[in-house]
Parts: C-alpha cells; sequence; structure tokens
C-alpha cells in the first residue's frame, strides 16, 4: 500500500467514524428515553421534537443515545440523523439546504391553521383524541397476562 | 497480488461498515454517503442506492408533515360520523393499539397511534395517515374476543405503517408545493404562498378523503394490509388466525347493499382466500382466558354481548 492510498484509507476511516458518530435529532413530537430497549422500559426523561441527541448504539428497533447527560433507549424510528423541520420562520430554523427542502413541502402548523380558519373545519375530536391516555390498570394488565411479543 | 490483498484490506473494512449502517433504522445523509461511494466502489455504492431510495420516499412527507395531513383527515372523518364518547372501551383500545403498533414496521409516529369508536351499526374502519384510527361499533360487533379485536386494529396499522393514505395524494398536488416554493429559501410565507399552500393542502386531504370513504384502497392495498396484519399479530403475540374469525362474522353480517366496507373492501371470502397461504383458512384457536377476560371487561357495555 503507497502513502496515498494509506492516507485515502484514514480520511475514509475518519469520515466514516464522523458519520455514525453524527448528532441525531428527534422526529416526533415527544419520546420516552427509557432505561432499557423496551416500552416498558423506565421513563428517564421526556424528550421533544427536534432534540439533539448522540448515538450510542443500534440495536433493532431501539437506539441508545445520550442526551445531555442522561443515556438511555428510544425506538429507532424516533430520531432521524437528516435535520428536522421546523416551523418556517421560527427561531429554531436553520437554512440548511435539506431544512429548506423539508420546509418547502410546506404542509405545516401555520397551513393547519389556515386551512382550519378558511373552511371552518372542526378540529375538536381530533385534539380530543390526541390526548387520550390508557389508565395504568389497562397496561398494567398487559404487562402482567400478555401478550409477551414486541411490546414486552 | 499486492492489489487483491488491498481490496481484501478495503472490503474488510467496509462491509462491518455497511451491516453496521444497514441495521439502523436511522436515516442517512444521502448526500454524505454518495460522496463516499464515489472513492470507495461498488461495494458502497449499491448501500448508498438504498440509502437515497429510502431518503428520497421519506423526503416526500416527514412524519410530522404525515401528522398534519391525518389531523385533517381525522377532522373530516369525525364530521362524517357521529363519535363514540370516550369510556372504557376506548380506553382498552388505546392501549391494545400500542401492543400491536410496537409490532409493526412503523412502531412510533410524529403523533402516537390513537382510536376512537364511531357510533354507527356500518361495518367499518379508516385510518388516516399518522396513526389516527377509527372503529365503527357494528365493525367491533364482529370480534369475539382479543385477538380477532387485535386482528381488525392491526389491518389498520397495515394501512398506516404501508402509507396508503398518502399514496392516495395525487402527484399534481406534491409538484404544485414545489411550483408554490421552488428551491428557496424560505423563511416566510407570503400571503399568495400561504393561500396557494393552504389550497393544495385542502385538495390533497380529499384525495385521501375520497379513496378512503367513497373509491376504497386498491385490492392489492387491502391485501398488503391484512399481510401486514398477520405479521403484526404474530410478532406482539396474538394469533393470526384472529383475522379470519373476524372476516367470517363480517361475512355473515355484511349486506352488499350496507356501505362502509362492503363497497371498499375486497369480500371477506376473497380476503380469506387471499391470506390463506399464510395462515390457512380455517379460525380455530385459543387465547389465554385473561386475555377474554380483559376483552369483555372493557368491550361488554359497549357490545351489550351476552
Amino acid at each position: 500500500m503507497n502513502k496515498r492510498q494509506l492516507w485515502f484509507l484514514i480520511v475514509l476511516l475518519l469520515g466514516v467514524s464522523g458519520l455514525v458518530a453524527a448528532p441525531l435529532r428527534v422526529q416526533v413530537q415527544d419520546v420516552a428515553l427509557r432505561a432499557k430497549p423496551s416500552y416498558l422500559g423506565t421513563v428517564l426523561t421526556q424528550l421533544p421534537y427536534g432534540s439533539r441527541v448522540q448515538l450510542v448504539q443500534s440495536q433493532g428497533a431501539w437506539t441508545k443515545v445520550t442526551a445531555g447527560d442522561i443515556s438511555g433507549w428510544l425506538p429507532s424510528a424516533s430520531v432521524s440523523q437528516a435535520e428536522v423541520e421546523m416551523n418556517i420562520g421560527s427561531e429554531g430554523a436553520t437554512t440548511s439546504s435539506n431544512e429548506n427542502a423539508l420546509a418547502g413541502k410546506g404542509f405545516t402548523e401555520q397551513i393547519e391553521q389556515n386551512y382550519q380558519k378558511e373552511r371552518h373545519i372542526d378540529y375538536t375530536w381530533v385534539n380530543r383524541m390526541e390526548k387520550i391516555q390508557p389508565p395504568e390498570t389497562i397496561l398494567e394488565s398487559f404487562v402482567k397476562d400478555g401478550p409477551r411479543g414486541a411490546f414486552q | 497480488m499486492k492489489h487483491q490483498i488491498r481490496k481484501n484490506l478495503l472490503a474488510a473494512l467496509l462491509v462491518p461498515l455497511i451491516l453496521t449502517l444497514s441495521c439502523t433504522s436511522i436515516s442517512l445523509d444521502s448526500s454524505s454517503l454518495s460522496s463516499l461511494v464515489t472513492h470507495a466502489g461498488p461495494l458502497l455504492a449499491s448501500a448508498a442506492k438504498v440509502a437515497d431510495a429510502a431518503n428520497k420516499a421519506n423526503e416526500q412527507f416527514t412524519p410530522r408533515q404525515e401528522y398534519y395531513i391525518g389531523r385533517a383527515v381525522a377532522a373530516d372523518i369525525t364530521s362524517m360520523y357521529k363519535v363514540e364518547p370516550i369510556g372504557p372501551a376506548t380506553l382498552y383500545l388505546n392501549a391494545l393499539v400500542q401492543v400491536l403498533a410496537a409490532a409493526s414496521t412503523m412502531p412510533v409516529t410524529y403523533g402516537g397511534y390513537h382510536v376512537l369508536i364511531l357510533d354507527t351499526n356500518q361495518i367499518n374502519a379508516l385510518s388516516a395517515p399518522g396513526g389516527f384510527i377509527f372503529v365503527t361499533r357494528g365493525l367491533l360487533e364482529c370480534t369475539r374476543d382479543e385477538t380477532s379485536l387485535a386482528a381488525v386494529l392491526a389491518h389498520e396499522i397495515g394501512h398506516i405503517e404501508n402509507r396508503h393514505g398518502l399514496d392516495a395524494i395525487k402527484q399534481e398536488r406534491r409538484n404544485q408545493v414545489f411550483v408554490v416554493l421552488g428551491k428557496e429559501v424560505v423563511k416566510n410565507l407570503g400571503n399568495q404562498q400561504l393561500e396557494q399552500l393552504t389550497d393544495t393542502f385542502g385538495k390533497s386531504i380529499t384525495d385521501v378523503i375520497t379513496t378512503m370513504v367513497n373509491d376504497g384502497y386498491s385490492r392489492e392495498q387491502e391485501k398488503q394490509a391484512d399481510l401486514s396484519a398477520v405479521s403484526i399479530l404474530r410478532k406482539a403475540g396474538y394469533n393470526p388466525r384472529g383475522l379470519i374469525e373476524m372476516l367470517k362474522i363480517m361475512e355473515v353480517r355484511l349486506k352488499p347493499d350496507s356501505g362502509g366496507f362492503a363497497k371498499t373492501h375486497p369480500s371477506p371470502a376473497d380476503r380469506i382466500e387471499t391470506l390463506a397461504p399464510e395462515i390457512g383458512t380455517k379460525a380455530t384457536y385459543e387465547e389465554p382466558a385473561a386475555w377474554t377476560a380483559r376483552f369483555h371487561k372493557y368491550m361488554d357495555s359497549l357490545l351489550k354481548t351476552p
């Protein structure tokens, strides 16, 4: 292996390590950071949309991350290595080309508000639906009696 | 020889990397991968093509955009039907859907999975993008135990994970959004842009509703949702034959002129036949007594079954 090829490999490996260790962003409204890779794992903290976390390891449907000084597990589908779009004009919005492409799709809270106002659409039941929280007693019965599939 | 050693070394370094990347469901920055690939050869090139395709498909609608589309579709649905007040049955369905979603290929969505019961005898279920599921009392009456009830929800999760609702949005709407905003940096929408985007948003919602409520999904999409349901039920720990049980009851109760499922779905007999290679055609299975007891505890007040 000549010098040039050796340098290429070094640069390649550095690039690769940077890619794998790149920060991730939470791409769902909010997600529980759990102590173990299970939906029944203790909730360490809630992370809102757009939160930046660092990848530690991936284990199928679960990803271990650090958020500040807390380390825990998130469902892999709840994080993305791509920039997530913020509200157009919001302070948190960046101007990365990726974000512009996403913001450019345009179906955001601002559009929903205008749509509701112009068409007199009633979102009462939708808002109520989103707030439904099954009581602990029902969830505990699934833990106790099963089924013992992916949820456990 | 030296050349061969170098190639092997490169492969030894790159193969674990590709495996590492492909084992995560984290979306990768396709441009970073592409630039790596330019120098790294065909092995990474195929990995990058897969990542590129996935990214392009995902970029059409991010989970957050899917959520806003889903909310608007859900708002339309709740304006068309009377909604059952939130009681024990609704709470139970909302717990069960979490158990099932965890076994799907889309275990989390931007706003999570939620279920409402529609107060009608019509046999039907509807699922809006992003995790909003609606099940009619008529369809719930086609279930006998927790396994068959899980089958109903698993089919709807199947439509959501396969993004069938979004498929209904015509390409011209997607193009229209791009025409309105172009590729420029957009920090604030002008009035004209806001109006045009709102109009496109409204038309997109109409596309989804028209397909979901009036035309129905394609036979292929229904088959896909049924097969997803089988996979979800298995992974969640339920016997997938619960789906056959539910379809057999539905077959008896469904009248050709009753709208709902009869209008927008293949007949239960056709669906059972399609599922036969996967799970057979028999509805025989046993579920633990604790599950049946749980089903009756929360559903009986709604279904008024003995």
